[in-house]
C-alpha cells in the first residue's frame, strides 16, 4: 500500500475531498521546485501531484505544456525529478508524491538504467504514485504489477463518457 | 524514435510533410534489424531534382515522399546493367506538392503565399530577413 490510500481514507472519515494542487517540476527554476513543495503542503496540500516534463505532451494544455517547456530548457528530465522528491522526502515523509507524465522518458530511463529502474528508482526517491497518461491498461499490465509490487499506485484519467466496464479496469 | 538521453522528441525537418516525423513504425524498425530491408537517406535538394526529372520525363508527378525513392533509383540506376531492373512504389501522388514545389523552385505560380510576399515553408529565414528590411 502507499502513502495514497491512508490519505484518502482519513479524508474521507473527516468528509473531506482531497487538495491536489499540480507542480511542473523545474519551473520556473529547477532550484524552485523544492521550495514549492513544501509551501504546497503548507498551504493545506494533502497530496502533491509532480509533472515530469515531456517534449510532446499531447495530453497538456497550453499552460503546462509551456511551463514543460520552459523545464526542458534547464535540462530537467526524469532523473532530476526523481532527485528534487527525494529531498523533499528528506524533511517530509508523509505527503503523498504522484508523478504525473508520459511513457517515453520512463521507458527512456529504463533503457539508460536497466530494466525496472524507474520502478525501483521512484520507490526508493520516495514516490506514492505514477500517472502516465499514454500508457493504456491493456498496455502496461507489468508495469502496474511492479508498481504495486513497490507500493505505488498507478493512476488513470476517466472521463464523463468512460464506461462502468472502463472504471472498473482501471481501478 | 529520434529522442535524447532523457526521451525528449527532438525536432525534425523534411521537405515533405509526410517524412516531417520523428519516428520509425515498428515494422520498418523490424524488417531493417532482420536485414531484410535497407534504409537509406535523401537530401531535400535530391528529392526536389528527382520529383522535377520524373514529371519531365514520364508525365508523373510524384508525392515528394515518393520523390526521395525515385532520387534513390536514380543513384542505384548508375550502379547497374541495362538488363537489371528497379522497380520503384510511387506511394503518393505529388499533385498535393504542387504548392511546395513551386515555392521551392521560386516558381511564379497563381496565388501562392511566395507571390504575395509571405513567408513559406523553407524560405523563412529569408523572407523575415526581407520583412525586417522592409520595416527599417
Amino acid at each position: 500500500m502507499s502513502r495514497i490510500s491512508p490519505v484518502m481514507a482519513a479524508l474521507k472519515g473527516a468528509g473531506r475531498k482531497a487538495l491536489i494542487p499540480y507542480l511542473m517540476a523545474g519551473f520556473p527554476e529547477p532550484s524552485h521546485t523544492l521550495g514549492l513543495m513544501h509551501a504546497l503542503v503548507q498551504g493545506g496540500a494533502d497530496i502533491i501531484e509532480l509533472g515530469v516534463p515531456f517534449s510532446d505532451p499531447m495530453a497538456d494544455g497550453p499552460v503546462i505544456q509551456k511551463a514543460g517547456e520552459a523545464a526542458l530548457r534547464h535540462g530537467v528530465g526524469m532523473g532530476e525529478v526523481l532527485a528534487m522528491v527525494r529531498e523533499f522526502r528528506a524533511t517530509d515523509k508523509t505527503t503523498p508524491i504522484v508523478l504525473m507524465g508520459y511513457a517515453n522518458p520512463v521507458e527512456s530511463y529504463n533503457l539508460q538504467h536497466g530494466v525496472n529502474s524507474f520502478v525501483q528508482d521512484a520507490a526508493a526517491a520516495g514516490v506514492d504514485g505514477v500517472l502516465i497518461v499514454d500508457y493504456p491498461p491493456e498496455e502496461c499490465v507489468d508495469f502496474a504489477a511492479s508498481l504495486r509490487a513497490h507500493h505505488m499506485d498507478l493512476i488513470f484519467l476517466l472521463a464523463p463518457t468512460s464506461t462502468d466496464q472502463r472504471m472498473r479496469q482501471v481501478r | 524514435m529520434l529522442q535524447d538521453a532523457n526521451g525528449q522528441i527532438t525536432e525534425t525537418h523534411s521537405v515533405s510533410a509526410g517524412l516531417d516525423y520523428p519516428g520509425v513504425g515498428p515494422e520498418h524498425a523490424f524488417l531493417k534489424d532482420i536485414g531484410r530491408a535497407e534504409y537509406v537517406g535523401v537530401t531535400d535538394q535530391e528529392a526536389l531534382d528527382a520529383f522535377h526529372y520524373l514529371c519531365r520525363t514520364e508525365g508523373i508527378i510524384p508525392a515528394l515522399e515518393s520523390s526521395h525513392a525515385v532520387a534513390h533509383a536514380m543513384k542505384l540506376a548508375k550502379t547497374m546493367t541495362p538488363q537489371q531492373s528497379i522497380l520503384v512504389n510511387l506511394s503518393g501522388r505529388g499533385d498535393k506538392d504542387i504548392g511546395t514545389v513551386a515555392d521551392l523552385s521560386n516558381a511564379d505560380f497563381f496565388c501562392r503565399p511566395s507571390c504575395q510576399g509571405q513567408t513559406v515553408k523553407g524560405e523563412q529565414a529569408i523572407s523575415l530577413a526581407a520583412l525586417n528590411g522592409s520595416k527599417a
